[in-house]
């Protein structure tokens, strides 16, 4: 035990003998601190965040187009036919149509409507050898150019698969080419990020600070030191 | 809770009733040295042992002051105490402590559980793939599995890590987690999720010193959050920094339980145990997929039964280029990264050439538009980006 007053009197010490009776109350005071705890459990927490479920959706990231196909004119929905029958579709890029403004064709190459919608037929697709297909076959259409990506889909490798693993207890959903690209712009666009870990015991984080000096290291930013591996610095 | 070893100081030196604290003198006694002191104590002698056996008593109480901190709700029951190991427990013990489980959380959160104790199917191995040409690092995944897994939200604690890494390095130092980018995916870097790689040599499962942990026949490595000591050795011995561990209370909102509860995977959690990925065995051992996939826009991640050859991951280990990450660790993953053939544009200008030219010839012999895929193209055809990237 520590607070023993003899061990205090130690010979080398020319400190009045009174002074190893301080000793012992430190020790109590001490104690006593610790029993009453005034500071408490300190654990860092940071206010929770909230993702909405919306982000969360696990649907398909799009719709396809429906089988036959259709467009709102005007708020109306109305079959291709319904018009095309009538009037007679141009073979000019998106840019010099008179309708169909709303389209963005960024898909490479193919920047013709004809490659791949039917002349005559709108409500089908058109494949280079001539003959037709109707929009739920899809794929077929796109495995002419993606050939590898075709084969993959049909594999699974590539493409998004939703329903069981098992088929056994239920049924495996492979979702098509169009439920996750746009076929006039097929590249997918950039994604809003959702917030990043909140990490303990590792400091204030900086929301901006990608670039910041010292970020990637906590341990070297407390102590002053630069960065020796930026993030993004490497060429 | 207060304690009655409290009073210990005030009551001097417990050397028999009626004898006060400041060392009068009492009625003399019995060859007492000093006879102008109490009954075979000195003056001093008292002073010393009354200061040390009070500071000892208030250091005592001092460490277990934590105690006062635990609520009711928190101590375990006499019956949480007495439970036998996950591996002993007789389906009437399991029934028992769902019974418990399913109480405390309806206690506790106002809601009724569906818990069930999920266990392996037969012939059932089950391995994650993720292609990281796809990820473009949304992070989707990372909340998916927070809001499946009732995971505490505050502090934190998430299984998945989005690592973005510089392109043409595997050099996971140079990787940052914490990148917040108006838009994902940037162009100079790529996307490496981890969670917990359900190792078929699981080097956590080996320091558990009281086999809290263990890998379960389809390959999933799990804990019995009742046996957890917390003493996070598990966590040290990880190379992949998949475990994670409770260091205060979880807090978890009501409205955002996930009554959908397995035993060993998604019930709520106490401070002071640790937890991890388990692949969602609440979904998975009832032939679903787990959340982290299903919220994934881009596909970039496949789960399945490699035992069956028609699984999709049974086919990308057949047919893709895979790797799992430290390898050196001898750990045996049952989680793969795997990437398209196609090499990605703008990575090497030279790899990105040939790349061009191969589609242009291929594209001129079959008719297809340059630009598209074009053919399938050999990773040795290609220029590694940076030697050893892959190693």
């Amino acid at each position: 035990m520590p607070s023993s007053p003899g061990h205090s009197r130690l010979p080398r010490f020319s400190s009045p003998a009174w002074a190893g009776w301080l000793i012992p109350p430190g020790f109590l005071l001490l104690a006593a601190f610790m029993f009453v705890d005034p500071i408490g459990p300190r654990v860092p927490e940071a206010e929770p965040v909230i993702v909405s479920r919306h982000d969360l959706d696990t649907g398909s990231r799009r719709s396809a187009m429906d089988d036959p196909p259709s467009a709102r004119i005007n708020g109306v929905a109305q079959g291709c036919q319904d018009c095309h029958s009538i009037f007679v579709s141009v073979d000019k890029p998106v840019s010099e149509l008179s309708m169909h403004h709303e389209i963005v064709l960024s898909h490479g190459l193919n920047d013709r409507c004809f490659n791949c919608h039917d002349r005559n037929d709108h409500d089908r697709l058109r494949l280079h050898d001539g003959s037709t297909i109707p929009f739920s076959q899809v794929a077929t259409l796109c495995a002419q150019c993606h050939g590898t990506a075709y084969r993959d889909w049909q594999r699974g490798t590539h493409g998004k698969t939703l329903g069981y693993w098992n088929r056994d207890l239920g049924e495996a959903l492979r979702l098509r080419c169009t439920e996750c690209h746009d076929p006039h712009s097929p590249r997918y666009p950039p994604f809003t990020p959702l917030p990043g870990p909140n990490t303990l015991r590792m400091g204030e984080q900086n929301p901006h600070g990608h670039h910041a000096p010292g970020r990637h290291h906590p341990l070297l930013r407390q102590i002053g030191e630069p960065d020796p591996h930026p993030p993004g610095g490497t060429p | 809770m207060r304690l009655p070893i409290l009073k210990s100081p005030s009551q001097g030196n417990g050397n028999g009733g009626g004898s006060c604290g400041s060392g009068c003198g009492c009625a003399s006694g019995n060859g007492s040295p000093n006879p102008d002191n109490g009954p075979g104590m000195s003056r001093r002698s008292f002073l010393r042992t009354g200061t040390a056996a009070a500071g000892g008593l208030t250091a005592i109480a001092a460490a277990l002051s934590p105690l006062r901190e635990l609520e009711r709700e928190d101590a375990p029951s006499l019956e949480q105490f007495l439970q036998k190991h996950y591996k002993e427990m007789t389906p009437e013990d399991m029934e028992r402590a769902l019974e418990r489980i399913r109480a405390q959380v309806e206690r506790r959160y106002g809601i009724r559980p569906e818990l069930r104790d999920y266990k392996p199917m037969d012939g059932v191995e089950f391995v994650y793939a993720l292609n990281i040409s796809r990820c473009i690092g949304c992070r989707k995944c990372v909340h998916a599995c927070v809001a499946e897994n009732n995971q505490s939200r505050s502090p934190e604690v998430q299984y998945i890590r989005v690592i973005e890494m510089p392109r043409g390095t595997m050099d996971m130092e140079k990787g940052n987690h914490h990148y917040d980018r108006p838009t994902v995916p940037d162009e100079e870097h790529f996307y490496l999720p981890v969670q917990c790689h359900q190792c078929a040599n699981p080097p956590c499962v080996k320091v558990c010193p009281v086999e809290a942990t263990w890998q379960d026949a389809d390959g999933i490595t799990v804990i019995d959050y009742d046996w957890c000591i917390g003493c996070r050795y598990c966590e040290a011995a990880c190379p992949y920094w998949a475990r994670r561990f409770n260091f205060s209370k979880p807090r978890l909102p009501a409205d955002q339980v996930n009554p959908n509860m397995g035993y060993l995977s998604n019930r709520p959690r106490d401070k002071g145990v640790m937890e991890k990925c388990h692949y969602c065995l609440q979904r998975t051992r009832q032939g679903r997929m787990p959340a982290c996939l299903e919220v994934c826009p881009t596909g970039a991640r496949k789960f399945g039964n490699v035992l069956d050859p028609e699984s999709e991951v049974a086919q990308i280990l057949r047919t893709k280029r895979v790797l799992v990450l430290k390898e050196d660790a001898g750990t045996l993953p049952r989680f793969f990264y795997y990437f398209d053939e196609r090499y990605p544009s703008g990575l090497d200008p030279e790899a990105a050439e040939i790349a061009r030219r191969l589609e242009a010839e291929e594209g001129e012999r079959y008719g297809c538009l340059p630009g598209a895929d074009g053919p399938e193209l050999r990773w040795k055809d290609l220029a590694p980006p940076t030697k050893g990237a892959l190693a």
